[in-house]
């Protein structure tokens, strides 16, 4: 499924099972995704070369962008941080869902498994990826000893 | 599920950050080591203890690979820690032993954590020589696994029946903060009160445990505190209480898994205790209402017979409250009776 910007590809999202039961829909709405945030990084004015870096989740970038979806970029600097930060917070709940905080917020209980094939779409904004690590299992150190029970 | 490769080739440009202010190159990082290990944390922190003790070993034999000393030891004790938490304590004593080997070969030392580990497993398996001989290796850590173990050696202390010693190690708990510790120290408590006799204030000590083990997430923990004050309800006299409280920790040990055994110990135990709270509530209504003048008093120790005899399924008992029951009533129903028919009348 190609991602296309303007006409051009300017990335490709590959489907090994392309006949499994909604896998085309899923890829067109991946597609369609990052496309917005490549969109959103060519509008910034930083041209191709910066592409990829929004594409993979500039925060400015995107803040930027769902400013001018409404319209008021003009919009004191205060306002569309509140957005931003807005913004970040939903895209961790949804992007980050197995976090804790994003899976309780929404009721749902994070849940592995660990047989199935699964695809992660990890956006690194600064923000994001603060956050994610904030509610992140603390992976690179060993357990505590509160974890070792009689 | 298909298997997705997302393949946004302008996205590699990211890392290259053309334009972008230069950074100091970083180290290499083993993704699949990484991957397995944050996975495994993941599920560990979900209480996935079986599924986070099968990732951990697969993040074990990739620092294998690696031949990455820390790592071993980390996740050694991380596997050991899940093993212990899905209730297999001999495995988790292997896995320690097999990871303090490890460390020796390479002349790391051996952190307290992982000596922990190796007592509790110990404890677990009724070597208490064993633990008691690690865990007063510990005593003096001043981090949490010196706290942990100073708690293995009041549980020890109170299985010998030891008061001193039961004492000293409540004593040096100290005032630790967090529902974890506070938890131990409760329990500490309780066990020091039922070894004195005070049974009242050791169920109450008991149940503050579980409340503050249930707070800190530790279900089985929880559960054993809920059958500790079982235990001491049971010793004061209250059979119904003790059959109640029996009842909870057998459910929460069943449900919360890894305590196959002790749930069933506790709920039977619930059982005996409810019929025999059940049988004595039957009696004492049915003496009541044939002595006369005790209606109340009567009907509502026949309504908690019925109660516990429902919760165990006892028809006998349940057959012979009905039967009161309507003796009971039939002087009534005899009232209403004449009352009706004056009405149609």
């Amino acid at each position: 499924m190609p991602i296309r910007l303007e006409g051009r590809c300017v990335g490709v999202v590959c489907l090994e099972d392309w006949k499994a039961d909604g896998a085309l829909g899923f890829a067109r709405a991946v597609a369609s995704m990052l496309s917005v945030r490549f969109a959103a990084a060519m509008r910034d004015g930083a041209g191709a070369s910066r592409a990829g870096a929004a594409a993979a989740g500039d925060a400015d970038a995107t803040a930027r962008h769902e400013a001018s979806d409404h319209d008021d970029m003009s919009a004191p600097a205060a306002l569309r941080g509140m957005r931003r930060a807005r913004l970040g917070a939903a895209l961790a709940r949804r992007v980050e869902g197995a976090g804790a905080g994003g899976a309780a917020a929404e009721g749902r209980r994070a849940q592995v498994f660990g047989h199935a094939t699964v695809a992660t779409i990890r956006f690194t904004d600064a923000g994001l990826l603060a956050q994610a690590a904030e509610q992140a299992p603390a992976a690179s150190r060993r357990q505590p000893a509160g974890q070792v029970r009689p | 599920m298909p298997l997705l490769l997302l393949a946004a080739g302008a996205m590699a440009l990211a890392a290259c950050g053309g334009g972008r202010r230069a950074m100091a190159p970083a180290e290499p990082v083993d993704a699949e080591l990484a991957s397995a290990r944050r996975a495994a944390a993941f599920a560990f922190a979900q209480g996935r203890h079986d599924q986070a003790a099968q990732l951990y070993r697969q993040a074990l034999e990739r620092a294998q690979a690696r031949d990455d000393g820390e790592a071993i030891g980390d996740l050694g004790y991380d596997l050991a820690v899940a093993q212990l938490r899905r209730g297999d304590a001999a495995p988790a004593l292997a896995t320690a032993g097999s990871t303090r080997a490890e460390l020796a070969r390479r002349r790391l030392p051996v952190f307290a954590e992982l000596v922990l580990v190796e007592a509790t497993a110990l404890y677990r398996l009724g070597d208490a020589g064993g633990a008691q001989e690690l865990a007063r290796g510990l005593a003096s850590d001043p981090g949490p696994a010196g706290a942990r173990a100073q708690f293995l050696l009041g549980l020890l202390a109170a299985d010998r029946r030891d008061a001193a010693a039961l004492e000293s190690a409540r004593t040096a708990l100290g005032g630790a903060a967090g529902a974890e510790w506070q938890a131990d120290r409760a329990e500490l408590s309780a066990r020091a009160a039922g070894l004195r006799g005070d049974h009242p204030a050791a169920r109450r000590d008991f149940v503050a445990a579980s409340d503050l083990r249930r707070d800190a997430l530790d279900y089985p923990g929880m559960a054993r505190a809920l059958a500790g004050a079982a235990d001491a309800a049971a010793r004061s006299g209250d059979a119904r209480g003790a059959a109640d409280l029996y009842l909870r920790a057998g459910r929460s040990a069943l449900l919360a898994g890894g305590q196959a055994a002790a749930a069933g110990a506790w709920l039977a135990e619930a059982e005996r205790l409810a019929r025999g709270a059940a049988d004595l509530y039957l009696r004492a209504g049915r003496s009541a209402l044939l002595a006369g003048g005790q209606a109340a008093a009567a009907g509502a120790w026949l309504a908690e017979a019925e109660r516990l005899a429902r919760g165990v399924g006892d028809r006998a008992i349940l057959d012979q409250v009905a039967a009161l029951r309507a003796r009971r009533l039939k002087p009534h129903s005899r009232h209403i009776a004449r009352l009706a028919v004056r009405a149609r009348g």
